[in-house]
């Protein structure tokens, strides 16, 4: 509200105004973002000003010493990780707030009650939030094993894309055999998602393993063959010609079996009430867990850190690698598979070349930042969730650009990677050692 | 069933203009996998050059009383590297001086490029036609880009037709002439080898007295501008000037791809966008259904694939991705 008056002020030239005011925005806006990262770099500067420093060599005295200096930083305690990433947060926070401000002229209090009521407004839309997250957290949770493997695995989201396609598929030519056996239809299902996913696994595991084809940009192509598989396919079964949109699956009404195939969404009813996803939380979570005891206490999880630590390593140790690497890259790509599965059982009912909605790409994020860790992948899945839907109900209330969600995402992935910097490095300004060299030699 | 229409001038045009896109993107790619980086953000910049040309032939028509082309289109382009750039040096700050993931760093940016160009789209479609407006039209600086010699274009039958179309407007030429100066540029110049040297090995080049991070930082810059100018050429040249809601579409992938194809060689890349450009608009021109249209979308994709297995295959070292491509370089580290 406040810089929109100011940009109003400066800028009231009658017949720019509405074109040097976009400018402006853009420009304070890139300002800012300069600002805060200068802002963060000083502040955990003078946190880590207090450590002991050691001395520079002499001969370097002739040398140019540059302003500053990078170095690798010992491993921090808990909680200073945890006050930079915290703090690193906020400042990517204060900039969403700035930037939504600046666009709409939304006092920060509307802005942050339309972010909460976009996620706890109601029910639905706490289950939502869950569900969204947890489908994240899931699809990060099958990314674990591969990337601890050195694997880069961005194909997630067409393997994702293919196991909605099989599990619709099978719903689609499979229900009028089995709607009275809803726990065999369940079981294919997961086959089918699971082999789907794996499907798309196998090739570049396969090339990687045996000739050593380069994974990130095979995995990357096969996301768009498979985006273009569906699209091919929600042609083929479209409901009305020319749609392109096959619509609901078995819905509840006008179709022969009613919610068959579809994950129950009443469970528990009595407790949380109808409409919850709470097997679908379950599910996720299982698989979760089950990843944990799988790369923590199995010999298996331990051969992929040997690979993913370095590949000469596991050689001298007599581990397989090309069977490793096959194996992590199909037991990544069927629990993809599987979220697939469970997206259109549980969530869509539907087919759509968007029904994975980036979670692919988001969930690298997820894994990457939250280094492996649970409970960090978790929270980043979460905040990730709740911001891109809070931005979307801002853009339904307060009139912002639905694409503002992405910008505001990617800016918030940016500050998390600087964080990670922070906790990786440390930065030290040469010119207060260089002076205290100065002292020391005058004296001597 | 699959009747054969592409011997026709609209698909030669067609695949000329869409091939030039990829060109632009694939030879910004190039140079910046040269010196060792994966950029995945190379969609969300060539989407930030597109909307940047847009933004700056937008504010250049509301304002001008007398129309001149020439000041439209610097402009424009004034725009588009400006918007390009601030893409390309996010991620240069982020991947070169703070060492994060250059595959995350890389998606996010084109999350962030491709939001940011939707955002100011929608904004300008509501500018131009208040409401709800849909998209924005730059007319008058889409035909200046793509002016053109009346003699070679209409009086020389189909070879005017076919190389001087009156929609391929200069920078065509631009880019078919960068192609080659990139190549002499990695073939005969010492900063060409010394930045292939950077790609492939940063500790020898740091070692031989080249400034790493400096070689980085501007292969990231040129390499981003180059490939936004290809977002500004699909819009200028191929949308006419008309932005609308992800008007890019996959076009920045492809370039990705495209460096893949050629094999991170800009003279190969000049075919090799071409044989893509036709695989991405053949399914115009053939008869096919709109189901199988969809299938005919994969190609390029796939043609990809084939390539990458088969370099992949045959391990001759000049074939092969630089070395370091994908690796952070921190000096204590060794």
């Amino acid at each position: 509200m406040i810089l929109s008056s100011v940009v109003d002020q400066y800028f009231r030239l009658e017949r720019y105004a509405k074109i040097l005011k976009v400018l402006a925005q853009i420009f304070i806006v890139v300002a800012i973002i300069a600002v805060c990262v200068l802002g963060a770099y000083l502040l955990v500067n003078l946190i880590r000003s207090r450590q002991k420093r050691k001395q520079e060599d002499p001969e370097e005295k002739n040398t140019k010493i540059p302003l500053f200096r990078i170095t690798k930083q010992k491993e921090l305690k808990f909680w200073q990780k945890l006050i930079i990433r915290v703090g690193i947060f906020l400042v990517g926070f204060a900039l969403y707030m700035m930037i939504i401000n600046l666009i709409t002229g939304a006092s920060n209090a509307q802005i942050l009650s339309t972010l909460f009521k976009g996620n706890f407004g109601s029910s639905i839309n706490i289950w939502a939030l869950l569900r969204n997250t947890f489908l994240l957290f899931g699809v990060g949770v099958a990314l674990i094993p591969v990337f601890k493997m050195r694997f880069w695995n961005i194909g997630a989201e067409g393997q994702i894309l293919v196991g909605g396609l099989a599990t619709f598929a099978i719903m689609k030519y499979l229900t009028p055999a089995f709607h009275n056996m809803q726990f065999l239809l369940f079981i294919i299902m997961f086959l089918g998602g699971i082999l789907a996913g794996m499907l798309w696994g196998i090739f570049p595991a396969l090339f990687k393993a045996k000739f050593g084809t380069n994974e990130t940009l095979f995995t990357l192509m096969m996301n768009y063959i498979a985006i273009q598989l569906v699209r091919y396919f929600c042609i083929k079964w479209e409901k009305v010609p020319g749609s392109g949109d096959v619509g609901i699956i078995n819905n509840v009404f006008g179709s022969e079996y009613p919610k068959v195939g579809w994950i129950p969404n009443n469970f528990l009813s009595s407790i949380f009430g109808s409409g919850n996803y709470v097997l679908l939380l379950l599910l996720v979570g299982v698989v979760a867990l089950a990843m944990y005891v799988y790369m923590k206490y199995t010999k298996q999880g331990y051969e992929i850190k040997v690979v993913g630590g370095s590949v000469n390593t596991a050689n001298y140790a007599a581990i397989d690698v090309e069977k490793v690497t096959i194996r992590t890259v199909l037991i990544s790509s069927a629990i993809c598979g599987f979220v697939g599965m469970l997206i259109v059982a549980g969530v869509d009912h539907s087919l759509s070349p968007n029904l994975a909605a980036g979670r692919g790409f988001t969930a690298i994020t997820v894994t990457w930042l939250g280094n492996f860790n649970m409970g960090f992948m978790l929270i980043i899945s979460a905040l990730l969730t709740f911001f891109s839907a809070g931005a979307k109900r801002l853009a339904s209330d307060i009139s912002l650009n639905a694409s503002m969600s992405d910008v505001l995402i990617g800016i918030l992935i940016f500050f998390i990677l600087i964080s990670e910097f922070f906790i990786r490095y440390k930065v030290i300004i040469n010119r207060k050692k260089k002076d205290k060299e100065e002292l020391a030699n005058a004296s001597n | 069933m699959l009747a054969i229409e592409i011997f026709s001038v609209s698909f030669f045009v067609a695949m000329v203009l869409n091939g030039i896109t990829l060109l632009f993107g694939c030879l910004g790619e190039t140079i910046i996998e040269k010196a060792g980086h994966l950029n995945l953000g190379i969609p969300g910049i060539m989407y930030l050059g597109g909307i940047g040309a847009i933004l700056g032939a937008f504010i250049y028509e509301s304002n001008a009383t007398n129309f001149n082309g020439f000041l439209a289109i610097l402009c424009a382009l004034f725009f588009c590297i400006l918007m390009s750039g601030l893409g390309a040096c996010i991620y240069a700050v982020l991947t070169v001086s703070l060492r994060a993931n250059q595959n995350v760093t890389g998606l996010a940016l084109t999350t962030f490029g491709v939001g940011l160009a939707n955002f100011l789209g929608g904004s300008l479609g509501k500018l131009a036609q208040g409401g709800s407006g849909l998209f924005v039209s730059v007319k008058e600086t889409s035909d200046a880009f793509t002016f053109y010699i009346p003699w070679l274009s209409e009086k020389t039958g189909l070879f005017g037709k076919l190389f001087f179309n009156s929609s391929y407007g200069f920078l065509t030429f631009v880019a078919l002439i960068l192609a080659v100066l990139v190549h002499i540029f990695f073939k005969k110049t010492s900063i060409g080898l010394n930045l292939k040297a950077v790609g492939e090995n940063p500790q020898a080049a740091d070692a031989a007295g080249i400034n790493v991070t400096k070689y980085k930082y501007v292969a990231i810059m040129v390499g981003g501008i180059i490939a936004g100018l290809g977002g500004c050429y699909f819009v200028m040249n191929y949308l006419k000037g008309v932005w609308q809601h992800g008007a890019l579409g996959d076009a920045g992938w492809l370039a990705v791809a495209l460096v893949i194809f050629s094999l991170w060689r800009p003279l190969r890349s000049i075919w090799g966008a071409f044989l893509f450009g036709a695989l991405t608009v053949a399914y115009n021109y053939l008869h096919a259904s709109t189901s199988q249209q969809e299938i005919l979308k994969m190609l390029p994709y796939l043609v990809t694939i084939i390539v990458l297995i088969v370099t992949s295959l045959n391990k001759r070292r000049e074939d092969q991705p630089p070395r370091s491509l994908g690796l952070h370089y921190f000096r204590e580290e060794r």
